[in-house]
């Protein structure tokens, strides 16, 4: 298979998947720093390089709306938002895992107003973590590509939405190598959406989203926690079919390096992945034995892998851009503390949440942080103290 | 070809082209067969407003992101931005700096020979027919500091400038280039950027 090699930004990367899967529908409403992935898509549906019906939305609630009614009639369907436009779909998300809609969904990881930041952190699609949608975080522009041709792939197959999530600015504005797969590969990979006849036009006449009471509601919630469930083996299957299709390896759920041996673990959601690794590396030449843990799929939540790889480490360190404002810190570090309490050996545990609203990590602040040895607790890594005083 | 290690920071102003100076450079590398990352500094755009860029090149895959702090290369797009706060910032001795002036620049704390002036303004000028410094900039900086070959890059340019601007202006473009590469030719047979530009 003869791949190409570009030079491509993160959304130029994501709106070149989309025309590569020839979506049915797209309907969508621009935000930044999401906004080039649809605009370059329209350009590509303008210049008739890909036959989608392209819906321009007047808000985001109602792209969404639009991509639930196209999903429920059987269309391959694909969006893409941020921030306050992930929070105005908020209530749509949840339609669409109820439903059941293969939707694939690609977030541009951005904070949160107020006060009005444009930047990357986690606390959009953290706000939606409990919405029924398969969550991704790409590592690298090249992984954005990736994950969001696997993603439809996973998502037709689990019969669940699918949010492949990049960080704002640092993947969606940066140009990277980009080894770009044929047309051709991407269409047998994907090959004719499965179905299970259930749509709106699969023939029979089918009523979609009518009333559950209490003698069902129950039910299709518990059906809907056990499709998540079954999330991990579909995504094994989709790296599979994504290797053999393309020969590229994708960690489906986490990626661990240097935890057998580690006395201390990093763990880490999205493209602060790189930093935070080579700081492992970093603590490893000075004798220190750091391991590394990426999170790739937050939803469902890893646990089997993140206990393996986190089972005889004395120390954990989540470092993650999102607050859950409950006192407990941010919701990864939560989750992780949570995955790891029936451990007979509990390790250590410093939750530190850094780079919101943009705030860049910086190498000597990892360094400085595995020199002194993780304090524990909750930490606000580059916080003026002084500052939050005179705010609070 | 062989890519050594280097980072870039691009200082210009709203509407001079730096972003797309970084951008075009990384693409180049990444299109000569090396790895390469840039990106923007993510303010807000405006027209006039200081604005920043980042370009990082590498034989292999770029593991940093973010800002460059300690350039290797940095580049002025308007001379007098020299003066500006934070744009000396993570410079040492051992930066060079490319910036667009018609005399001679001082930059504080690096010597007259790591300090290569070009009339970037001047060439678009004289070429393309605005005030767009960012093209020549660019040529002199793939050419003199990250080693493109200079024929191959230029076509290269040419085709990809003409993927989004009018035949006509692309030519003007490369035009541009290819004075600002034959400006810094003294520099590539001598070692020495102080015979450039004067």
């Amino acid at each position: 298979m003869s791949r190409r090699r570009v030079g491509l930004t993160g959304n130029e990367a994501v709106a070149l998947a989309w025309k590569q899967i020839r979506p049915h529908v797209v309907a969508a409403y621009p935000i930044t720093p999401a906004t080039q992935i649809v605009e370059r898509f329209s350009e590509y549906v303008a210049q008739g390089e890909v036959d989608t019906e392209f819906v321009a939305a007047e808000s985001e609630h109602s792209a969404l709306s639009a991509c639930v009614g196209a999903a429920a009639a059987g269309a391959r369907v694909l969006t893409a938002t941020a921030s306050q436009g992930l929070a105005l779909m908020h209530e749509v998300l949840y339609i669409a895992s109820g439903l059941r809609l293969p939707i694939v969904m690609n977030v541009a990881n951005r904070a949160l107003s107020a006060p009005i930041n444009i930047h990357g952190d986690h606390s959009d699609t953290m706000g939606s973590r409990d919405a029924g949608w398969v969550q991704i975080y790409a590592r690298s522009v090249q992984d954005a590509y990736d994950r969001t041709l696997l993603a439809v792939w996973v998502a037709e197959r689990a019969r669940l939405p699918v949010m492949v999530c990049l960080d704002g600015f640092t993947l969606t504005h940066s140009l990277e190598p980009l080894e770009v797969y044929p047309d051709e590969a991407v269409q047998t990979f994907l090959g004719e959406a499965p179905t299970d006849g259930y749509t709106l036009l699969g023939g029979e006449p089918i009523t979609v989203g009518p009333l559950a009471l209490p003698d069902s509601y129950m039910e299709f919630r518990r059906a809907l926690a056990a499709a998540m469930e079954r999330v991990p083996q579909v995504l094994e299957e989709g790296v599979r079919a994504f290797r053999a299709h393309f020969g590229q390896d994708l960690p489906s759920l986490v990626d661990a390096r240097g935890t057998e041996d580690a006395e201390v673990a990093l763990v880490v959601l999205g493209s602060y992945a790189d930093a935070v690794e080579q700081a492992a590396l970093r603590a490893r030449v000075r004798g220190q034995r750091a391991g590394f843990v990426r999170v790739v799929t937050f939803r469902p939540f890893p646990t089997t892998p993140l206990r393996e790889a986190l089972g005889g480490v004395r120390e954990v360190v989540v470092l993650e851009r999102a607050d859950t404002l409950s006192g407990l810190g941010g919701p990864l570090g939560v989750e992780v503390r949570a995955a790891l309490y029936d451990l007979e050996v509990r390790p250590r545990f410093t939750d530190v949440i850094f780079g919101l609203g943009g705030r860049e990590l910086r190498d000597e602040e990892l360094d400085n942080l595995l020199r002194a040895g993780p304090p524990g607790g909750v930490v606000y890594l580059g916080v003026e103290g002084s500052r939050v005083l005179e705010l609070a | 070809m062989e890519f050594v290690p280097l980072e870039l920071r691009w200082h210009g102003r709203g509407g001079y082209g730096a972003k797309t100076a970084a951008l075009l450079l990384a693409e180049a590398v990444i299109e000569f067969g090396g790895f390469a990352q840039a990106s923007p500094e993510f303010g807000p755009e405006r027209r006039g407003a200081p604005v920043q860029a980042y370009t990082r090149v590498s034989p292999q895959p770029v593991r940093r992101r973010g800002p460059v702090d300690r350039p290797d290369v940095l580049v002025l797009l308007d001379a007098r931005l020299v003066s500006s706060p934070g744009v000396l910032q993570g410079v040492t001795a051992r930066t060079r700096v490319v910036v667009n002036g018609a005399g001679p620049v001082a930059v504080p704390g690096v010597a007259p020979q790591g300090i290569l002036v070009l009339d970037a303004s001047g060439i678009a000028r004289r070429t393309v027919g605005r005030d767009i410094p960012n093209v020549p900039l660019l040529a002199a900086v793939a050419v003199a500091f990250v080693g493109l070959p200079p024929g191959p890059f230029l076509r290269w340019l040419e085709e990809r400038l003409a993927r989004e601007l009018p035949k006509e202006v692309a030519l003007r473009n490369v035009e541009a280039a290819r004075l600002a590469v034959e400006e810094v030719q003294p520099w590539l047979r001598t070692g020495r950027l102080s015979t450039v530009g004067r």
